[in-house]
């Protein structure tokens, strides 16, 4: 068997067959070869039932056979703890899963399993928001082709992450229809007031909004159109802007009041105030507006757009 | 308070069976600090008799061996329905919807879905002892279930929770799990039926009162987690007057 031999490129080039073939061929080398070859989760993944009917499972490396038991059940006994402790090398291990196998596809729903598993535990229990632009990638990739969306799309929004509403809104301007129609429908469960009408408005929209949403923790389990994320109108008034889509303790004790005051108002009329708050910092109003007390502006937002206070 | 044009509310009352659905539910709305005004008293009758459907198709389907699976491993009769890619169920061409739906009580082994999906499997069901098969045939002649998503325009309003002034029975209510783990997002929450203001109908965890659920729902949290599953004040439900007019244009 020559050593130097790629596996990953026996599969692009001989597909599937071809590998399981080669790896027929070659058993007494292939461990050492896998072992030894950074190859990708995709080659490895059509490797594995030849794995297990050689019982050569013990041969292999730490991570490919962490790899293993992770394909195998997806929630494995050391799991929790490994992620408690943020153990570097199993993230490791699933952003190899994510990165090598993503853009991949395997007849058998189990790959797209492990690699949306990967996705979620990478998103919520590693915090590892480096790999959102790829998943909003994929999200849209398989729902031009209407294929499963539902676990990667859920682990997706609920990344802390506010850079979310910015990836949805580049595929507002995608050429492709599918990809513009599912970027406003995700767009429009978070908006309180008129949805946009147009690409420009809504771009405009994610600009005003994106530093005062939160989550809410509604998914599509909830309802046809959950307000996943929510844009918190108080913050927006007040422009104190939120970290991380959570609404975090930064309003003082006079914000406070006013926020009960605000709650008064439904959501719409919430919407409406704080957009106006929004557009005269906005303006050339932006000195005098800010002069003005919280009690005068919210006085002066209900006066002009029509509102009784 | 109920209140029904031309008619005395307490004898509308008086005509409802004792301990039906039906009584209990015009009840809670009697019993109620919230105005019920129904100007057409058959619209109000329409209105109870199928909330008592949707909860004698909720004990229904409890009662069958209809599974519990995510929308990857979903399952169906391939006489009936076919699976999409994304984990529906679609109605098969030139197949009544009626049958399609008595067949998931009747061949329930063939059937897995997940909470929200038999909810609207649940809708069917009653629609279909209100509608009849001939008219619910007519009205839903294409039919896809999965989650709240393609829903047909009849029942379009199942699929959004809003604050009522009561939660009635019949009802769509949600238990929201807010620190699920994310092993399972499955059980994120738990959509459900309220079948007598107190118990509940949820897919895959069964009949029981509301703190069950929540000790269900919180078993299945992060290890970490300190917030607890609860209750939602929000409720589903159909939209009871365009059912009912397409069962009137329909006879």
């Amino acid at each position: 068997m020559q050593f130097n031999v790629s596996l990953d490129n026996i599969r692009t080039q001989s597909g599937d067959i071809g590998l399981l073939r080669y790896a027929d061929e070659n058993t007494d080398g292939i461990i050492s070869k896998i072992n030894a070859q950074n190859i990708t989760f995709r080659t490895f993944y059509t490797l594995i039932d030849f794995i297990k009917l050689n019982n050569f499972e013990h041969l292999l490396s730490y991570k490919y056979r962490l790899t293993l038991t992770i394909c195998e059940q997806l929630d494995f006994a050391d799991y929790d703890n490994l992620c408690k402790a943020k153990n570097i090398e199993l993230q490791n291990i699933f952003n190899w899963i994510f990165y090598t196998g993503f853009l991949q596809t395997f007849n058998d729903k189990k790959f797209d399993k492990v690699i949306d598993f990967a996705i979620t535990i990478l998103i919520c229990e590693f915090e590892d928001f480096k790999i959102l632009p790829d998943v909003c990638r994929l999200i849209f990739k398989r729902n031009q082709n209407d294929e499963y969306t539902h676990d990667v799309l859920w682990a997706f929004l609920k990344a802390k992450d506010k850079r979310i509403l910015k990836f949805i809104s580049y595929y507002l301007t995608s050429n492709n229809m599918k990809d513009r129609l599912f970027a406003v429908e995700l767009l429009e469960g978070f908006c309180d007031e008129d949805t946009p009408k147009s690409t420009k408005e809504w771009l405009l929209w994610v600009q005003d909004n994106i530093d005062f949403c939160y989550q809410t923790n509604k998914h599509y389990q909830y309802s046809t159109t959950p307000n996943t994320l929510s844009v918190s109108h108080e913050h927006k008034f007040l422009d104190k802007k939120l970290n991380s889509l959570q609404k975090d303790n930064i309003l003082n004790e006079k914000d406070n009041a006013f926020v009960t005051k605000m709650n008064e108002f439904d959501k719409y009329k919430k919407a409406e105030i704080s957009k106006f708050a929004g557009d005269m910092r906005a303006s050339t109003m932006r000195a005098k507006w800010e002069k003005l007390t919280v009690d005068e502006q919210l006085e002066s937002a209900m006066k002009n757009i029509g509102g009784e206070f | 308070m109920l209140l029904i044009n031309g008619v005395e509310t307490a004898e509308f009352l008086n005509l409802l069976p004792s301990n039906s659905v039906q009584k209990k539910i015009a009840n809670q709305m009697n019993l109620s600090y919230n105005e019920y005004f129904y100007a057409d008293k058959d619209l109000l009758e329409f209105e109870l008799k199928l909330r008592a459907e949707i909860t004698v198709a909720s004990r229904k389907l409890y009662d069958s061996n209809f599974s519990f699976a995510v929308f990857r491993d979903v399952s169906v009769n391939e006489e009936f329905w076919n699976i999409t890619k994304n984990g529906g169920m679609e109605l098969k061409q030139s197949i009544s919807s009626f049958d399609a739906m008595q067949d998931i009580l009747k061949n329930s082994t063939k059937y897995a879905t997940e909470c929200a999906t038999a909810m609207v499997v649940v809708y069917y069901l009653a629609l279909c002892e209100v509608y009849g098969k001939e008219i619910f045939d007519k009205s839903f002649e294409k039919i896809t279930l999965m989650n709240w998503h393609k829903l047909n325009y009849l029942i379009s309003e199942v699929g959004q929770m809003n604050i009522y002034p009561d939660q009635l029975i019949g009802d769509r209510l949600y238990f929201l799990n807010p620190s699920v783990s994310p092993k399972s997002p499955q059980w994120q929450g738990e959509n459900v039926i309220d079948l007598t203001g107190n118990t509940y109908y949820g897919h895959g965890i069964g009949i029981h009162k509301a703190e069950f659920f929540v000790d269900t729902l919180n078993r299945k949290r992060s290890a970490d987690a300190t917030e607890s599953a609860y209750l939602m004040q929000e409720s589903g439900r159909p939209n009871f007057s365009k059912l009912y007019n397409n069962l009137k244009n329909n006879l």
